[in-house]
């Protein structure tokens, strides 16, 4: 549903020429969450920026639905914005607006009577969950709820494209929870395609089906959330991996206690192996003692994934048999070495 | 003593005098805000960075507004006495002073419109740009509305100057309680009408400072 051809940006400063976007191709299907992510100063802003054209491309082409964006202007331009919903990380709203008239206001540009937007406004207000807000200012409400009105505002023109600049950076843990929800619950009522850019791996496990991972301009690595979160092939892509799946400690500051006997074992699971009890099972096949170490399981859109440390004991040759039979289920064992 | 004290005082001029001051402040004040607005908005869009950016004339009009900003008032109405004739065939009376009194405040109130505008968020601007607005749906939807608390502040504090400012063009031959006080108090060595003149003008400038705090606190909601 969108493209991305070749699309680079550059900035001129009075003594360097700064490479934003360095030809980035990508291609977002219709009613898909799709996640960029990348730390400050990757240019996933200036990315989601040509999507509207709020900056202008260098070379390179966006074209949503079979319209180029890029070559868009004036009137033509400004009509093709109204399809396509923007969320901010400061919301950006108009703060002598109340809530209702912050909603109304793409209803206003568009050109919309009195009465539909009145209507308009109450049903957005419903959908965001902000009944009895519709009067407050901006400045009396919450991070949360002043987040609610951008994403209720950025729906308002019944947009087919939601794009979402950090939306949820500046809340806290909880807040941030409560709008991803919000998001999931619009793509799937609405079945609105939704491009997302965060530096936060959570939100991406927590919504997105695709994500691209981009350093200094280009996308280093692309794919199913889920795939990438188990195969992650480029150095930045395993660090934000690591942020969320492995456990608090790293796999080697695991203590060895020469005392122990047996191997230490990580196990990592894909899809819903994650569910199944394999380790009752290991226990009553084969003559070994599991102990569980520590572990970890996160959930993203598309199933459940997670990584496990045991200690397995008992004679080698149960133990190899014990391991056969868990990569038979397509469960990776890795023996981790003594330190 | 008080009913001997204040015989001297002709009060039938002095009540003229008053509604010809608030005639002239008011006027001037109205056309100010339109005038320094839209000076104000011009030197804001053209500036850098912003959606009009065009430097030659960002300069020229800031050019413009410093000059009539710097030259004292009193000799302002000297230098604009051609140009003022020329426009109401006199340079006499209440009238004859707004153009002086406009062309005075209007660049002062101007420089506080466009401090007032960069002090909107330019995130506000870019989400309406995101939304499709056109350059006139911004200025006139986000820029002024968004700006509003500080152009009412803004314009208070030049209505008071314009008071002060109607009272110096009384000296010339404006009309007013400031040409009242030179005249029949100052030249006549009559106190009382002086004193008198400079309560009504207090009064006046308290009233006003009164509302334009009123109603920048009703519209400010950030």
């Amino acid at each position: 549903m969108i493209q991305l051809k070749g699309l680079s940006k550059a900035f001129q400063t009075k003594t360097q020429t700064v490479t934003a976007v360095d030809n980035v191709s990508i291609s977002i299907d219709e009613g898909e969450i799709f996640g960029i992510i990348g730390y400050s100063g990757a240019g996933k802003s200036t990315l989601v920026r040509l999507l509207n054209k709020l900056e202008t491309a260098t070379s390179g082409e966006v074209t949503i639905e079979g319209e180029s964006i890029t070559s868009l202007k004036g009137q033509s331009l400004r009509s093709a914005r109204q399809e396509i919903g923007m969320v901010f990380q400061h919301f950006n709203l108009l703060w002598s607006r109340t809530v209702a008239e912050n909603i109304a206001f793409p209803l206003e540009i568009a050109k919309q009577s009195k009465q539909e937007r009145s209507k308009r406004v109450q049903e957005l207000v419903n959908l965001v969950g902000l009944e009895g807000r519709e009067d407050s200012y901006p400045s009396q409400l919450s991070g949360g709820q002043k987040q609610r009105v951008g994403i209720a505002r950025a729906l308002a023109n019944n947009p087919k494209v939601l794009l979402c600049d950090e939306a949820t950076s500046a809340l806290d843990p909880k807040t941030t929870d409560s709008i991803l929800a919000l998001l999931t619950d619009i793509n799937k009522k609405l079945g609105l395609t939704i491009v997302l850019i965060t530096h936060e791996m959570h939100v991406i496990r927590k919504i997105c089906h695709r994500v691209a991972v981009m350093e200094s301009g280009r996308v280093v690595e692309e794919g199913p959330v889920l795939q990438v979160f188990r195969n992650p092939r480029e150095h930045m892509t395993k660090e934000f991996v690591r942020q969320i799946t492995e456990p608090e400690e790293d796999a080697s500051e695991i203590v060895f206690n020469e005392e122990e006997t047996g191997v230490v074992v990580q196990l990592k699971f894909l899809e819903n192996k994650a569910e199944q009890p394999f380790i009752s099972k290991v226990i009553r096949q084969f003559d070994v003692d599991v102990n569980i170490i520590q572990g970890k399981i996160s959930q993203t859109q598309r199933g459940s994934y997670g990584s496990l440390f045991i200690r397995i004991k008992g004679s080698s040759e149960e133990i190899d048999k014990a391991l056969a039979y868990l990569r038979e289920e397509e469960i990776e064992a890795e023996v981790m070495e003594r330190a | 003593m008080l009913n001997t004290w204040m015989e001297e005082i002709n009060w039938e001029n002095m009540w003229v005098a008053t509604w010809e001051t608030l005639f002239m402040s008011l006027i001037a004040v109205a056309a100010t805000f339109l005038l320094g607005t839209i000076l104000g908005v011009l030197l804001y869009l053209t500036d850098k960075g912003n959606m009009w950016e065009n430097k030659p004339v960002h300069t020229v009009t800031a050019a413009v507004v410093n000059i009539f900003r710097s030259i004292p008032f009193i000799i302002l109405i000297i230098l604009l006495i051609p140009f003022t004739t020329f426009l109401l065939g006199t340079m006499l009376g209440p009238s004859a002073a707004l153009p002086a009194l406009i062309i005075g405040a209007a660049p002062f109130y101007a420089r506080l419109v466009e401090i007032g505008l960069r002090e909107v968020d330019k995130g506000v601007i870019e989400a309406s740009q995101a939304m499709g607005a056109s350059q006139w749906q911004i200025i006139q939807k986000v820029l002024l509305p968004e700006a509003l608390p500080s152009l009412i502040s803004g314009i208070t504090v030049t209505g008071i100057t314009l008071v002060s400012y109607t009272a110096m063009a009384g000296v010339v031959g404006g009309g007013g309680l400031g040409n009242l006080a030179y005249q029949e108090g100052f030249q006549r060595s009559n106190n009382e009408v002086v004193f008198v003149a400079t309560v009504l003008i207090l009064v006046i400038v308290f009233i006003l400072q009164w509302i334009g705090d009123v109603w920048t606190r009703q519209i400010d909601k950030r």
